[in-house]
């Protein structure tokens, strides 16, 4: 068997796979999530992760309100949020994970439909956590240059 | 003699190695990202109070997304207001006078984004983007070239 030429082929396709996956953190939008397109190129970094369907709010993958509980809120924060962010925070900080702790980011993975009051609820609250670098993700478009 | 043969009758054992191959490759190809999310960058105005605020630099340039229209304002008056088109926002338009702002201020890299409450999120990110890159189209050639305009984007309530 000329097995020579297929072994090439593969380790070129393996090689190809591996250096096209490393690198840069992967989010991972809920499904209810559908994020808008933007030319950004920026690569997203490690941080705390804030996802806004158009009902629910999560941190790093966990429920803690509904949107309408942030539209009836009168606070400029939402306690609930801030609690769990400063939780996130002081976990991180205890087990000397610097990324999380000390570079205070967070990542909004929001809905295209969200409306920006809604947003500026969860920046202030993020901000008041002691997040206060915020960025949006988006899913980026395809270039055609 | 003999011994030569035997050399050359002998073959590599791949059949182990094609396994782990077929294997690496599937997994590989399954975890691949085929959509990158990627982030826009928001520049917070510093809390207040923050220490001594540097100079104000003079030339303040803020884009007002309103309901119905995009507008224009440096920081004191509205210069310009781009109504929509057909119900949507007219970012063409928007990157073109921000262009010529940028071309008298050449220095300047930051804008303010000032949002009424209902705007959506996706309206948002477009103005972001109209108002980070310009894409010019010069005559004779099909792809337009971007050209930056304010990179460090902060936002606001619209007054």
């Amino acid at each position: 068997m000329m097995l020579t030429s297929l072994m090439d082929i593969f380790t070129v396709l393996v090689l190809y796979l591996i250096v096209n996956q490393g690198g840069g953190v992967s989010l991972d939008a809920p499904k209810t999530v559908k994020i808008p397109e933007s030319v950004v190129e920026t690569a997203p970094r490690r941080s705390v992760v804030m996802a806004v369907s158009n009902t629910e709010v999560f941190v790093q993958g966990v429920t803690i309100v509904t949107v309408a509980e942030v539209l009836e809120s009168r606070q400029d924060y939402i306690e609930p949020i801030r609690q769990e962010m400063l939780r996130i925070k002081n976990l991180a900080a205890e087990q000397g994970d610097k990324g999380i702790s000390e570079s205070g980011e967070v990542t909004i993975l929001a809905d295209r439909g969200v409306p920006f009051k809604i947003l500026k609820k969860l920046m202030s609250t993020s901000s008041s956590a002691g997040f206060d670098k915020i960025s949006l993700a988006v899913n980026q478009k395809e270039n055609q240059n | 003699m003999a011994k030569r043969r035997e050399h050359k009758e002998t073959e590599l054992e791949l059949t182990t190695l094609i396994n782990v191959m077929v294997v690496l490759i599937s997994f590989l190809l399954l975890t691949a990202v085929f959509t990158q999310i990627t982030i826009q960058e928001l520049k917070l105005p510093a809390q207040a109070g923050g220490g001594a605020a540097p100079l104000k630099p003079p030339v303040v340039v803020e884009v007002i997304v309103r309901k119905n229209s995009l507008q224009i304002s440096n920081g004191k008056s509205v210069t310009e207001t781009i109504p929509n088109v057909s119900n949507k926002y007219d970012y063409k338009k928007l990157s073109a006078s921000l262009l010529e702002i940028k071309r008298e201020n050449q220095d300047k890299d930051d804008v303010t984004v000032l949002m009424e409450p209902d705007i959506d999120y996706e309206s948002l990110i477009a103005v972001m983007d109209a108002v980070k890159v310009a894409e010019v189209y010069s005559p004779g050639k099909d792809k337009p070239r971007k050209v930056p305009l304010f990179p460090s984007v902060s936002i606001g309530d619209a007054p």
